[in-house]
C-alpha cells in the first residue's frame, strides 16, 4: 500500500492546504456522483460498511515483513464498492486512523488523494481485465498491483511537488530515495494482491451478484 | 476453449507480475536495510530518525499502530455498525 508516513510538520503548510483542498474537491465529486448515479443500493452500502471495518482493522496492524509494513485494502474497497463510495470509505478510514494516532490530521488530504487513486485505478483495471481473462482471482490480483503502483507514483509526486522541510537532498536524491520506498512497497503489493484476489474470488463464487463485473 | 486460454493467459500474466514485484522489492529491501516504515521514509529523505525510544527499528511481530485501546473500541463500533447495516438490508 502507499501511505505517506511523515509527521504533520514535514510538509510545508501551503502544500498541506493544497492537498486537503484537492482531496475535499475529489470527495465532493464522489458524493455528487453517488447521488447523481443513485448507486446507493443496499448491497453496496452493506459491503462498504464491512470494507470500512476491515480496512480500518487491517491498516493499523504492522506486519513483520520487510521491517514492518501494513496493507490497507484500498484495491479491495475499489473493486467491491466502486470508486465513488470507495472514496468515502477511505476518508473514514483515514480520519479514524488519525484519531488513534496512526498518522497526522494534516497528512490526511495527501493520503486521501493517493488512496482515491488506488481505489479508482484498481476498480477500472478489474473491469477492463474482464476482456482478457475470466478468472476473478487473477483480475483482482492484477488490479491490486496496478492500483498500488499508481498510488506509489502519486505518493512520490505529492512529496516531490510539496518538498519536505529540513531536507537537504536535491530533487534527484529525493526521487531516488522515494523510488526505493516504492520498490519495497511492491513486496507489500504482492501480499495485498494475493489477499484481495482470494477475498474477491470467494465472494464472487458465493455471491456473484455482490461483485460488479464478476462475470 | 477460448475461456481456458484466457484463464491461462491471465494466470501467466499474474505470475510474471508477482515474481517481478517480489524480486524488485527484496532487492530494494536488501539495499536499504532492515528498518520500519517511518524510519524508511526518514532514511530515504535524509531526515533525522524520528523515534528516540528505539521501537521503530523494524517490527519482528504483528504490532498495532497508535492507541491500542482506541483501536479496539473503534473496531468493535465499526463491526457493530456493519452488522446493523447487514441486519437492516439483509442482502
Amino acid at each position: 500500500m502507499a501511505h505517506i508516513h511523515l509527521q504533520d510538520g514535514a510538509l510545508p503548510l501551503s502544500a498541506l492546504l493544497l492537498w486537503w483542498a484537492t482531496a475535499v474537491i475529489l470527495l465532493l465529486v464522489c458524493i455528487w456522483l453517488v447521488r447523481r448515479r443513485r448507486t446507493t443500493d443496499p448491497a453496496v452500502i452493506t459491503i462498504a460498511a464491512f470494507c470500512t471495518a476491515a480496512a480500518f482493522a487491517v491498516f493499523q496492524v504492522s506486519l513483520p515483513v520487510f521491517g514492518g509494513v501494513h496493507i490497507n485494502l484500498t484495491p479491495l474497497i475499489g473493486i467491491l464498492t466502486g470508486p465513488f463510495i470507495g472514496g468515502i470509505v477511505v476518508l473514514i478510514v483515514n480520519l479514524l486512523s488519525a484519531a488513534i494516532g496512526h498518522g497526522g490530521y494534516g497528512m490526511i488530504g495527501a493520503n486521501l488523494i493517493l488512496n482515491i487513486v488506488e481505489v479508482t485505478v484498481s476498480y477500472l483495471v478489474f473491469r477492463v481485465l474482464a476482456r482478457l481473462t475470466s478468472s476473478v482471482f487473477t483480475r483482482a490480483a492484477v488490479a491490486t498491483v496496478v492500483g498500488l503502483v499508481a498510488g506509489n507514483l502519486v505518493m512520490i509526486g505529492i512529496i516531490v511537488v510539496s518538498g519536505v522541510q529540513g531536507v537537504t537532498l536535491g530533487l534527484a536524491g529525493m526521487i531516488q530515495g522515494l523510488s526505493l520506498i516504492a520498490a519495497v512497497n511492491l513486496g507489500v503489493a504482492v501480499i495485498e494482491a494475493l489477499v484481495t484476489g482470494f477475498i474477491v474470488d470467494r465472494i464472487a463464487r458465493a455471491r456473484p451478484d455482490l461483485v460488479r463485473g464478476a462475470s | 476453449m477460448g475461456q481456458v486460454s484466457g484463464k491461462r493467459t491471465g494466470t501467466l500474466l499474474l505470475a510474471v507480475i508477482l515474481v517481478v514485484c517480489a524480486v524488485v522489492a527484496v532487492a530494494a529491501y536488501l539495499g536499504q536495510g532492515h528498518m520500519g516504515v517511518e524510519e524508511r521514509f526518514s532514511s530515504a529523505l535524509g531526515l533525522p530518525g524520528e523515534d528516540e525510544e528505539g521501537h521503530e527499528q523494524g517490527t519482528p511481530v504483528f504490532v498495532v499502530e497508535g492507541d491500542v485501546l482506541m483501536y479496539g473500541i473503534i473496531v468493535l463500533v465499526l463491526c457493530g455498525a456493519a452488522g446493523l447495516v447487514y441486519a437492516r438490508y439483509r442482502v
